[in-house]
């Protein structure tokens, strides 16, 4: 069975909205949420506070270009 | 006249059925429809009647409805009328595996497309609907093709004949050592021997690449001759090399183009992840997503140093390494329509990229001196005797060449940079090569500084867009990308962006568009093939909204345009006057510093005569 | 060469485990076999539920009729490849020879005339037993098969009284006789042709699928007297029904003339016609066939495909087996009834009428 990860061609985005009071604690809940999700090297594309919630976009590269990319080996596997 | 029977074998829904309907009728068939809610045995009826050619069933798949579905097949069967009837399904989660299990002898996946539908009442073997063997109907456009080049403004013609004629005689007897490798490798390609692993001719290759070699910096010399690798860069091992075709060895439905009406604008994007294998893939995205085009970006460096490097090369930076072996990757996975650009318009490598891309089969090349020149990066005197030697290859392979206008970004206006483009258009046609100008559609310095968006984004880029519709007989091609400096790392801004500037420009009736992905203002990390997805789609949807509306321009766009016309012809005669084409660039006359713009420095002091 | 049918009640009845089964007690009596179908098989899930199905798996020697598109799936390796010119969603249909064993997709033609001439081809191979599997309730196209396997279970209702009644429905229909026609009807026509010596008479259609067609047919039967009625395409076993209610009990002397009883069950549901027939013999009228496919046992497979709405996802469920299994037994006395899970078994190759 593949591994789903393994497919995933270079980048996972995350889009969620958090409830925060600032944008500093948005940036700091984004940052604890890709950690908490288990991102490898989760980043911040897009942050967005208004009023009492920030609109988010988190990006973790699963494949970089030049990497050995997984979902190629998996499909020469079959 | 074929006759068509048409059923929904929807309890409620019959849209699609009417759809249909109409457009059969449109296109000559007699098209007979059932109410939703008709029974299988009422459709056999029916059929039984009227012996019509085709039954087509439209039915949204779900659990029990095979049963449905393959319930009227079967009586179909049992009545004998599929013997002489052709039954076809469409609808949605349905797939041609489905369509197969449940007996019917065409299917409709995705969209509606009538050809597909024809073809199968006509029960034409070419049909996509009978079989999609992944072969392509669509052909390669021609940008340049039914341009006549006609000046209409005899003041810019006067002084762009004067500027080229200057240009050219300046340039006569000089040459740079971007040229000599561009002729060595052009020797290499000759015998056989211009890749890495080229075995045809091992002697006539050691001594080209010798004098290569000898004409290279540095870093690129230690890579020939030590097997040196410039820091972050690898190999692209055979077996990744062989893994690729299995990613796309299954047929797939004909891709379908982003436009909704019309044959223009063609839409192109950039590609350059910095990896061959990332590229191709990415570009396999770009196609299925509606691209028609895209351009090769190599990494910057590439542009500051004397010499290319050889072989397949994958690296973890922007920019897809400028080897043959690489480039000839890259083109096989494309789609036979697909239109590439091997990006040329500035660096010391000028010359010679427009050689191999050439050899590994470009459609297009880019080639811009004073944007090149400046923003760009190389030396004002180097690059016009490269851009001048590259405009003659580009003619001697037929190949067209765009200019991009993005020394707008600097801050230059938008007059100055198409004063830029004009001479290289000039330049272009009197070598013979077929030019492309690119006015950028963005939100430049030029703009903010001086609030010439301040109330709106159209009238400026409209009026940008129809100067050029009287000054000469050209394709028009906004890039590069549209809407450069509106965008925000925020996707939905980006793809708006994005999706607005291009069909702006589609309503000009231009011939091309450039589009960014909604990664464009992302600035830390490679550009995501999601993010590539999210502008095309954005763009499709748009250009749905809008047809084949057509812009006027209001009185404002009006006085804009005749602004800029005035100030391109102001700005050539000057350079005319000055009468020497690289001082005006040195001195800014097409973008000054104080516009923002500085000439370019790599490669200053390079240039040599001809050896008598 | 024979060709023997397996069809379902439903998706997920169990057919393709049917035929897996016949085709592993066939590979030992060294049968040079061929396999077709009339849909498409060989994923590894079902296209509507997500479920795991079972695939064909094909020893080297076998000839499998397939889509071309098909022979780039599966593990098998194929060789001696001959086009047939017969076209399908998925390509043209290729015979392929199996050269080294896995799972295949199978794809074949969905068409009468075409399975016909695929049959052909096959036989100038010399093909000594095709196997021909049906496709979710299609069975319309096994009108040329010898014999047939029918596969029902709890995918079709989860009813178990509801299963063995529809089952034994079914088998009812294939007790009716063999019958040669004269020249005087016409293939693809509805036609009567009363005993008392008045002409043919003859519809433009094959099928009685509507009031109209089947007010003429009574009217016929009526004002010509007793006769032979022969209905070549499908039949709606509603329209039958009342005809023979509207007849009455003046049946006797009365035949009617079906192409197969796939034909039938093609064309409703299997317990009206049970009804129908029970009023048309009771009231001393006849019933035959031009091709009467023989039924060679009846397989019950307990599994279906539980909705849950919740999730939006299909999960494997299960109704009692050995209840089913007796209920059909007991439902359908005069075939075999068997759950191909659940053995012994009689000797299915004898009942397929395989054995050399």
């Amino acid at each position: 069975m593949k591994k789903a990860l393994d497919q995933v061609v270079d980048a996972i985005d995350i889009e969620t909205f958090l409830y925060c009071r600032t944008e500093d604690e948005a940036k700091e809940l984004a940052e604890a949420l890709a950690v908490e999700l288990g991102l490898p090297h989760g980043d911040i594309v897009f942050l967005e506070h208004k009023g009492w919630g920030a609109r988010v976009r988190l990006r973790s590269y699963i494949h970089r270009p030049g990497d050995h990319y997984r979902w190629l080996e998996t499909e020469s596997a079959e | 006249m074929k006759k068509v029977l048409l059923a929904p074998l929807d309890p409620v829904h019959d849209n699609a059925i009417k759809l249909l309907k109409r457009k059969l009728s449109e296109a000559g068939y007699e098209a007979v429809s059932m109410p939703p809610g008709t029974a299988a045995e009422e459709v056999v009826q029916r059929a039984l009647v009227m012996h019509p050619d085709a039954i087509l069933v439209s039915r949204t798949l779900g659990y029990k409805v095979a049963e449905t579905l393959s319930h009227l097949v079967d009586l179909a069967e049992a009545s004998g009328i599929h013997d002489t009837t052709r039954l076809g399904v469409g609808g949605m989660a349905i797939t041609k595996e489905i369509g197969a299990e449940l007996g019917f002898d065409g299917c409709f996946v995705g969209d509606l497309k009538m050809a597909e539908v024809i073809d199968f009442i006509e029960n034409r073997a070419s049909s996509g609907a009978l079989e999609n063997s992944g072969q392509t109907t669509r052909a390669k456009p021609d940008i340049t093709g039914g341009y006549s080049y006609q000046f209409y403004d005899a003041r810019i013609e006067a002084a762009l004949h004067q500027i080229t004629d200057q240009v050219l005689g300046w340039a006569a007897n000089k040459t740079t050592d971007g040229i000599e490798r561009a002729k060595i490798r052009m020797e290499m390609l000759e015998c056989d021997a211009a890749e890495r692993d080229s075995r045809a001719n091992p002697a006539a290759r050691q001594a080209l690449l010798k004098r290569y070699v000898a004409l290279c910096d540095a870093d690129i010399q230690a890579f020939y001759q030590d097997g040196q690798l410039p820091s972050g860069v690898r190999w692209l091992g055979q077996a990744e090399i062989d893994k690729v075709p299995r990613l796309f060895d299954t047929p797939h439905a004909e891709f379908t183009p982003l436009r909704h009406t019309g044959e223009r604008p063609l839409f192109f994007s950039q590609y350059g992840t910095g990896c061959p294998v990332m590229d191709v893939y990415h570009i396999k995205v770009a196609e299925a997503w509606g691209i028609d085009g895209v351009f090769h970006f190599d990494p910057s460096w590439n542009a500051q140093r004397e010499g290319l490097l050889e072989g397949h090369l994958t690296h973890e930076h922007d920019g897809t390494i400028l080897t043959l072996e690489n480039l000839k990757f890259i083109h096989h996975f494309m789609e036979p329509y697909t239109l590439w650009n091997v990006r040329g318009h500035r660096g010391l490598n000028t010359p010679e990229t427009q050689v191999l891309g050439h050899a590994a089969g470009a459609d297009l090349f880019k080639i811009n001196i004073p944007y090149g020149g400046t923003a760009g990066g190389t030396d004002p005197e180097r690059l016009t005797v490269d851009g001048i030697y590259s405009l003659m290859l580009a003619a001697q392979y037929g190949i067209p060449f765009d200019i991009p206008g993005n020394d707008e970004l600097s801050g230059v206006p938008p007059y100055k940079t198409f004063a830029g483009l004009l001479i290289m258009m000039a330049l272009g046609l009197r070598l013979g090569a077929r030019p492309i100008p690119k006015p950028l559609l963005c939100y430049s310095p030029y703009m903010t500084i001086n609030g010439r968006m301040d109330d709106n984004m159209i009238d400026m880029n409209l009026a940008k867009l129809a100067v050029w519709r009287d000054i000469v007989d050209t394709p028009i091609w906004p890039g590069e990308p549209v809407g450069f400096m509106t965008h925000t790392p925020d996707r939905v801004q980006s793809s708006v962006q994005t999706a607005l500037h291009a069909t702006l420009a589609a309503t000009m009736g231009v011939d091309a568009v450039t589009i960014a992905s909604s990664d464009e203002a992302y600035s830390k990390g490679p550009i995501s093939v999601q993010a590539r997805v999210d502008t095309l789609r954005a763009v499709k949807d748009e250009l749905r909204f809008q047809g084949s509306v057509k812009a006027t321009l209001s009185p404002a766009a009006e006085l804009i345009k005749e602004e800029i016309h005035e100030k391109i012809a102001e700005t050539l005669h000057q350079v005319a006057q000055r009468g020497d084409f690289v001082a005006s660039i040195y001195e800014g006359l097409m973008g000054s510093q104080e516009d923002g713009l500085y000439p370019g420095r790599v490669g200053r002091g390079t240039v040599r005569g001809l050896e008598a | 060469m024979r060709t023997l049918g397996f069809v379902g009640t439903a998706k997920n009845t169990g057919k393709t485990t049917t035929a897996l089964h016949i085709l592993q007690l066939v590979s030992a009596t060294g049968y040079h076999t061929a396999l077709t179908s009339i849909g498409y098989d060989g994923e590894n899930n079902d296209h509507v539920t997500g479920l795991p199905k079972p695939r064909y798996f094909a020893e080297p020697g076998m000839l499998v009729a397939t889509a071309q598109r098909c022979l780039d799936y599966g593990t098998a390796e194929y060789g001696r490849l001959q086009p047939t010119g017969l076209r399908t969603i998925l390509g043209e249909v290729l015979i392929a020879e199996v050269q080294q064993a896995g799972y295949v997709h199978v794809a074949g033609p969905n068409r009468r005339v075409d399975i016909e001439r695929l049959l052909q081809m096959l036989r100038g191979m010399d093909v000594e037993l095709t196997m021909l599997d049906g496709a979710l309730n299609r069975l319309a196209p096994m009108v040329l098969a010898d014999g047939m396997v029918l596969s029902t279970g709890a995918a079709f209702d989860e009813r178990i009284p509801l299963i063995a009644d529809h089952a034994a429905a079914m088998e009812s229909l294939f007790h009716y006789p063999k019958i040669q026609l004269g020249e005087r009807f016409s293939p693809n026509q509805i036609g009567y042709a009363p005993d008392n010596g008045e002409p043919c008479q003859q519809l433009p259609t094959s099928s009685m699928l509507d009031a109209e067609t089947a007010g003429i047919v009574l009217n016929w039967l009526q004002s010509s007297g007793p006769g032979t009625c022969v209905v070549p395409g499908a039949c709606d076993p509603g329209l039958f029904l009342n005809l023979a209610q509207a007849l009455g009990a003046q049946a006797d002397g009365y035949r009617f003339v079906f192409t197969s009883p796939v034909n039938l069950i093609a064309s409703g549901s299997p317990p009206t016609w049970r009804a129908a027939f029970a009023q048309w013999t009771q009231a001393g009228g006849t019933v035959a066939y031009t091709t009467p496919t023989p039924l060679c046992f009846l397989t019950v497979n307990p599994f279906y495909p539980l909705y849950l709405q919740k999730t939006g996802k299909y999960i494997p469920a299960f109704v009692d087996k050995t209840e089913l299994l007796a209920a059909a037994r007991k439902a359908v006395p005069n075939a075999a009834v068997i759950d191909i899970l659940q053995p012994p078994h009689p000797d299915l190759l004898a009942l397929c009428g395989l054995r050399r």
